[in-house]
């Protein structure tokens, strides 16, 4: 085959490899879902709190607050609003407190009491039952609220409804103005909106938020112009991490392109060897993303931003490539630039250094595909495909260009480089006390190194985080803490399993060691319960009997109270309830919230939140274990679970990392065939790494998985310099100016890079960054500190 | 919506028509009733139920402090406390607490403003409520009637009567009673005033 058939056949391949994963890209579906970080998690209570996290039924609810206006003003608006939205399609819920619904809710209550109420068994509608609950109810029609009960108890003289009411109202609620929610000073009127888009889905929550801002602002024109609208809630922290962290992978990514591009532009001076030197990495990006789109069904916007700044390394090589085969060309031959001979020398005592960095580099990326966070495993992916699409595109595609493309010779920068840093050799007594103090550092710091909480890692605006909190708290509804959950076959079966959870919580709550509970069951108890209940009411003939014994001795007689005799029979024969009866009442919000969508086909969950506002550990363990005979339920601790399974995941990342280095170190010792020489390899990366963490742990506090991957990068790129500065054996070991120019040219566009990087306000680019940056720099430093020296003429072969 | 045009028209001509024999006005009995500031007295309450055989008694100390907090003490035949505090209403009994917000409950609201806006002599707020027609009793003596004016609480509601008297300027509750639209009553008597607190309020002019 000619060389140029040859040539003609690997730009067609590239071309064709280009073009493909171009279309494939076209067709992948892009995700800004900030979940994706959190952990493709496999035990059953962290399946639970990622389930709760993607599609409970906080994450799907906008607190709104109207501001402005006068009181009657922010009413009105408070009304529209909910008129306009409660039968829009992307709602499933909207409540505004209107008396109206609350009447509904209370309808719901009175109509369905004898199956809903607890008291409801054989022994309170005994004779003696019914003279107790009775006479208490009299009771309280003597008391200052009688002028109100009176109004129930013919229907309802055994008192159900008031207990019903007590229980659903047991949180106080949010106060009331003009008929609707306020705050309490009433300046804000308050609204609760429940998406129908999952809380993973970020599109379908974005939407849901523009389309509750465009019917404001209809209402608002309609009402009064000063009206101004606060909205918070859950979505709207990922709708806000969201946008900003395509805001600034966007400006920052622009900012590093533009950086480098001046960078390599000044090196080069050179349009044309610019644009090939792009060429590796474009090619990177192009495959990388088709590969994570065939891998993961879609691509999260991150791993475009995050993992193509991974890439970094990748210019590296054009960069090599460019100015080293001039040298190379040069050097042996004695020809012209780019000559093919040249290409060939550079192939033969470059490339193989250049494979070997590449595969260290594979090894490090691929610790992020066992990391278990799909965000992760997306990122690690990517770069590796990366890499490996750039070094082949160096390593066959630019020879057959290189040699049409005039090039800058920065020889002369290697050469003023030089003497310096062959100077910077002295520093390695400085160099191995700074590593020494690290580890002391590192030692005495150990403890409170690492993060292990999962707070810090996605950008929260302050100024949303207070809106969310003061509506949350004029709402009332501060974010459960504990949960129970159980399980069942089938909806019947979670309900009752959770039934027997709260009639064991309810013992704990009769004697002081809970504040209490909100259960779905309360609204929606099993069938089993309900029929019971049924069962357990009189029939009306048999009622009427017992009343009439019951009621001797009290000053009210059974022909007075014939409604209560009709409701009883009505509801001992009637349907149960089930969930759909509820839709349409605010009661639907709640119950719904409590009965999450079936996480694993063939199951369906219950809710319990708990009122644990003070509980101490010792007391939750108390409780898990008295709720521990019910098989299915399990007690969380949200905040503890997301950070133990956090900690959990940066253990393992760590672990894969730990197993990772020691691959790039079998892999060094194997190649290399010399312990001294990998020690010589390793020690500057080691150095550098050591120093960095130390650095973090003086001045910038604790480390997080973010920090451990920009770490994992700076292993990458720094065994690039440490294998340039330490030649194999049998080439020219001398470090030459063109090497020593195109790393230092490496290391600064990486430094600029991710310089920039590290001045973002989102904590996942910032902890790159800030690690990156100057962990590549102080591999190229120690690279130089440690390498060779220039002046032995032939590498040693080091005896075993 | 007007309950009773009719009924209205007479609160109006009673109003508005000059009649020199009546002293007192609604605006002159509004300002007895707020000179008398922070109140306390004991209370007889005596309720008639359609549906029971017999009265219900009940007994315990009511405390006022303007402008909006309302204490219904109740200590016979079993303490209760009903705590009205702007719009929030607080029932504690055997140790338990139920928080009402006014707005969940119409005729809560209407009735706890009407004992209210009578002690802090709001009859403005009891207007937005009730039409109020205010008639003079023998030695200082006066009476006001509020009547419903929306639908919804006139289904509950037929009247609240309120007897008292002028005292040196500050005026007196003796009695409500409030009648419900079953035929319901709910008769309150106020005991002497201020005895618990002789001075409260009652100095400033």
């Amino acid at each position: 085959m000619s060389p140029r058939l040859n040539h003609a056949l690997i730009l067609g391949l590239w071309l064709t490899v280009v073009l493909v994963a171009v279309y494939s890209i076209t067709q992948t579906r892009f995700t800004a879902d900030m979940s994706a970080f959190l952990p493709a998690s496999p035990s059953p209570e962290q399946q639970l709190l990622v389930d709760q996290l993607q599609q409970g039924a906080v994450s799907r609810t906008f607190l709104l607050g109207i501001e402005g206006g006068t009181g009657e003003q922010r009413a009105e608006a408070s009304r529209q609003l909910h008129a306009d939205l409660v039968d829009d399609p992307a709602f499933a819920a909207v409540q505004n407190g209107d008396r109206a619904h609350h009447e509904q809710a209370r309808q719901f209550l009175f109509e369905h009491r004898y199956l809903l109420s607890p008291a409801v068994d054989a022994d309170r509608f005994s004779v003696e039952g019914l003279t107790r609950a009775i006479g208490a109810s009299i009771r309280e029609l003597n008391s200052p609220l009688g002028d109100i009960t009176r109004e129930l108890f013919p229907r309802d003289p055994t008192g159900e409804m008031l207990a019903l009411i007590d229980r659903h109202d047991s949180s106080s609620g949010p106060a009331r103005c003009c008929g609707v929610w306020s705050s309490a000073d009433q300046s804000t009127m308050l609204l609760v909106a429940q998406a129908r888009a999952l809380g993973s889905d970020t599109d379908g929550l974005a939407r849901a938020a523009q389309r509750l801002q465009a019917a404001f602002d209809t209402v608002r024109n309609d009402v009064d112009p000063s009206l101004r609208l606060a909205i918070a809630g859950s979505p709207m922290f990922a709708i806000e991490a969201r946008d900003r962290i395509k805001a600034e992978v966007t400006l920052f990514t622009t900012l590093s392109v533009i950086l480098v591009t001046l960078v390599l532009l000044l090196a080069y001076r050179s349009l044309p060897v610019l644009l090939a030197g792009l060429l590796p990495v474009g090619s990177g990006v192009a495959v990388g993303i088709a590969v994570v789109g065939l891998g993961f069904d879609e691509v999260h916007g991150i791993t475009i931003g995050f993992g193509t700044a991974l890439m970094g390394e990748a210019i590296d090589y054009s960069i090599y490539y460019f100015v080293q085969s001039r040298q190379a060309g040069v050097d042996k031959t004695g020809q012209g630039v780019g000559s093919p001979a040249g290409q060939r020398a550079w192939l033969r005592d470059y490339w193989p250094t250049v494979r070997l960095g590449l595969v260290t580099s594979l090894i490090g990326f691929a610790a992020l595909l066992f990391s278990g966070f799909p965000g992760l495993m997306q990122i690690g992916l990517y770069a590796m495909t990366g890499l490996l699409t750039a070094a082949l595109v160096t390593r066959y595609v630019l020879p057959i260009l290189g040699p049409r493309l005039p090039r800058a010779d920065i020889a002369g920068l290697g050469r003023r480089l030089e003497r310096p840093v062959a100077g910077l050799r002295r520093l390695r007594p400085v160099a191995l006390l700074l590593g020494g103090l690290a580890v002391a550092v590192l030692v005495f710091q150990q403890d409170g190194l690492w993060r292990d909480t999962l707070s810090g890692l996605a950008p929260i605006d302050p100024g949303l985080e207070a809106t969310d909190t003061r509506l949350r708290e004029e709402l009332g509804s501060p974010s459960p803490r504990h949960l129970v959950v159980v399980k069942g076959d089938d909806r019947e079966a979670a309900l009752r399993a959770a039934e027997r959870v709260t009639a064991i919580l309810d013992q704990r709550v009769a004697s002081g060691l809970l504040a209490g509970y909100r259960s779905p069951t309360e609204t929606l108890p099993s069938l089993a319960t309900q029929r019971a209940r049924q069962a357990a009411l009189p029939g009306g003939e048999e009622l009427e009997r017992r009343l009439a014994q019951a009621l001797t001795d009290l000053p009210v007689s059974a022909d007075r109270l014939p409604g209560f005799v009709d409701d009883v029979a009505r509801q001992k024969n009637a349907a149960a309830i089930e969930l759909a009866d509820l839709e349409g009442t605010p009661l639907w919000l709640a119950v719904s919230g409590q009965l999450p969508s079936e996480g694993t086909a063939g199951q369906a969950m219950a809710v319990i939140t708990l009122h644990t506002d003070t509980a101490s550990p010792p007391e939750l363990a108390r409780l898990r274990e008295a709720i521990a005979p019910v098989d299915s339920a399990v007690l969380i601790d949200l905040l503890a679970e997301s950070n133990r399974l956090y900690a959990r995941y940066l253990n393992t990342t760590r672990v894969v990392s730990v197993a990772g280095a020691a691959a790039i170190v079998l892999l060094l010792l194997l190649v290399q065939a010399s312990p001294r020489r990998t020690l010589r390899t390793l020690l500057p990366i080691t150095l550098a790494v050591l120093l960095v963490v130390a650095g973090h742990a003086l001045f910038g506090g604790q480390l997080t998985l973010l920090h451990l991957v920009g770490l994992l990068l700076v292993a990458a790129i720094g065994s690039n310099y440490a294998l340039f500065f330490q030649p194999p054996p049998g080439q020219s070991s001398a470090l030459d100016a063109r090497t020593l120019a195109s790393l230092t040219l490496a290391t600064s566009t990486t430094v600029t890079a991710f310089g920039v990087l590290a001045f973002s306000s989102v904590p996942v680019l910032q902890a790159i960054g800030a690690t990156v940056a100057p962990g590549a720099l102080a591999a190229w430093l120690l690279a130089a500190i440690f390498a060779a020296p220039s002046d032995r003429s032939k590498p040693t072969t080091p005896q075993p | 919506m007007t309950l009773s045009f009719s009924r209205r028209v007479a609160a109006l001509i009673l109003l508005t028509l000059p009649l020199p024999t009546y002293a007192l006005d609604i605006e002159a009995l509004a300002t007895a009733l707020a000179a008398r500031g922070a109140d306390s007295t004991d209370y007889q309450q005596t309720r008639y139920l359609g549906i029971l055989d017999q009265p219900l008694e009940s007994s315990g100390r009511l405390s006022f402090e303007p402008p909006d907090r309302l204490v219904q003490e109740q200590r016979e035949p079993e303490a209760r406390t009903l705590t009205l505090d702007g719009d929030q209403l607080t029932f504690e009994a055997e140790g338990r607490r139920r928080v009402v917000q006014l707005d969940d409950s119409p005729e809560g609201a209407a009735l706890a403003d009407s004992l209210r806006g009578i002690l802090n002599g709001r009859l403005d707020v009891l207007r937005e409520d009730y039409e109020l027609v205010l008639s003079e009793r023998p030695d200082e003596g006066w009476r006001l009637h509020l009547l419903p004016q929306q639908q919804a609480l006139a289904e509950r509601i037929r009247r609240i009567e309120v007897i008292g008297q002028i005292n040196a300027g500050l005026a007196d509750v003796q009695r409500l009673t409030l009648e419900f639209a079953n035929g319901d009553r709910s008769v309150m008597q106020l005991g002497p005033h201020g005895n618990a607190d002789p001075d409260g309020g009652r100095t400033s002019p």
